[in-house]
């Protein structure tokens, strides 16, 4: 008996826009038809394969904090949908839409401005990921300070979570490479095969979330195993809940509300930093509870 | 910015303004476009719709009448200039070209003919078992 969803988590980063493409294309010859995006997860349900087109782009000034009930948003869509293109999504800064008219000419035929929507977009996400390198690279400079050593064995699951992180954003800079050459010689934006692009960054994703683990799992390891089992799980229920209401809020903000990009940022930031603080408090109190 | 934007129009860019000498509505601009260009500028309803909002912005396309969700446009006297001047760039490009590249074309044309007369000549010689020659004299 076949499910009525199927819930599939969005690994695709914002210049794998066309791979998305093809992703959702395949699925419908499948046989499942793409019906919501989620800012984690595209929800599919069951339909007769057939020929579903998809275009998936970046808007012109891109935010991840852009209202999707902006009134040029809306007025896009709606441009988009007089040329045949029903809107069904968009989760962080790509927007989906979709047909069944093989004749519809696909939404943006200028690739260079492609080309350029993707480069603003993806240099907004990498300045979150300088970020966590700073952080994470401080961390264990401290680390090694305190322990007067040149590494810390914790330093370890840190190292694999940065080399992560900078598999992701070399990524980039050779899709970037890539993607100038392609455009100058053949005047089209290069696209990897979708199997290969969601394998790399599921294993990009699970190598930061089970690492950003194990420093604490090495700093909890003087207490006893029952101990480090019961705060382990609660560290990680405790982040996932936290990631859960994030990307709530902003998808809240983003296809609820008709703020500026700029309220909308400041509203999520102040929010988000109630909620850690309060995370924070309940952590540190878990923790002298069990300790 | 905006100068450098405009100072050469893509073909997109052309073909949109060309479009829009009569008064047209959205849907309407991409088919006018493809048809002037004969099927060989297809232009996407996202790069319409960022296109006219960058040409309303500059001055090159006013909105003439907005009924319900459909807007339509004509190009401006800016606009016309802009295009104008595309046009003339391009005739400059051809009248400055046309010496090397209109003789060189001649030559390759008259390479072609003698090189079907040649295999005509074959042909002929292949049906006729090497005849053909003596029946043309």
């Amino acid at each position: 008996m076949r499910m009525r969803s199927k819930y599939v988590p969005a690994f695709f980063q914002v210049f794998e826009n066309d791979s998305l493409r093809d992703y959702l294309e395949d699925m419908a010859l499948k046989g499942w038809r793409l019906v919501s995006v989620g800012s984690l997860f595209l929800r599919f349900e069951p339909c007769a394969p057939h020929r579903i087109r998809y275009c998936v782009e970046v808007m012109e000034k891109p935010s991840a904090y852009a209202s999707n009930q902006s009134e040029n948003l809306k007025a896009y869509r709606e441009f988009c949908r007089d040329a045949g293109w029903d809107y069904a999504g968009s989760t962080g800064y790509l927007h989906i839409f979709f047909t069944e008219d093989e004749e519809a000419v696909v939404v943006e035929t200028d690739p260079k401005e492609r080309y350029e929507r993707i480069c603003q977009a993806c240099q907004g996400n990498n300045r979150l990921v300088y970020v966590i390198f700073g952080l994470l690279i401080l961390t264990n400079l401290y680390s090694c300070y305190v322990r007067k050593t040149l590494i810390c064995v914790n330093g370890w699951g840190l190292l694999l979570m940065v080399a992560a992180l900078a598999v992701s954003l070399g990524d980039f800079l050779g899709w970037k490479a890539r993607a100038g050459k392609s455009l100058r010689e053949e005047g089209i934006l290069p696209c990897a095969p979708w199997m290969r692009v969601r394998r790399k960054n599921g294993a990009i994703i699970w190598t930061i979330l089970v690492m950003s683990m194990a420093p604490m799992a090495y700093t909890m390891g003087q207490y006893s195993k029952k101990t480090l089992i019961l705060v382990m799980a609660g560290m990680w229920i405790y982040v996932m809940l936290l990631a859960f209401l994030f990307a709530k809020l902003l998808y809240w903000l983003r296809m609820k509300r008709a703020y500026s990009a700029k309220a909308n940022m400041a509203i999520y930031w102040s929010v988000a930093l109630v909620i850690c603080a309060a995370a924070c408090g309940g952590a540190l109190a878990f923790i002298f509870w069990i300790v | 910015m905006a100068r450098e934007q405009f100072q050469s129009l893509s073909e997109q860019m052309y073909y949109i303004l060309l479009a829009l000498w009569d008064e047209q509505c959205g849907a309407d601009i991409s088919r006018r476009a493809d048809e002037l260009s004969q099927g060989r500028i297809r232009i996407g309803p996202g790069t319409l719709y960022t296109l006219l909002g960058r040409f309303q912005e500059q001055g090159m396309i006013r909105e003439t009448e907005s009924a319900g969700r459909k807007r339509y446009y004509v190009i401006t006297e800016k606009g016309k200039g802009m295009v104008y001047t595309e046009y003339t760039r391009l005739r400059t490009l051809i009248r400055d070209g046309a010496p090397y590249l209109e003789a060189e074309d001649a030559e390759g044309q008259e390479e072609q003919n003698g090189q079907r007369r040649g295999l005509g000549k074959q042909d002929l010689a292949a049906r006729t078992g090497g005849l053909g020659d003596e029946n043309e004299k």
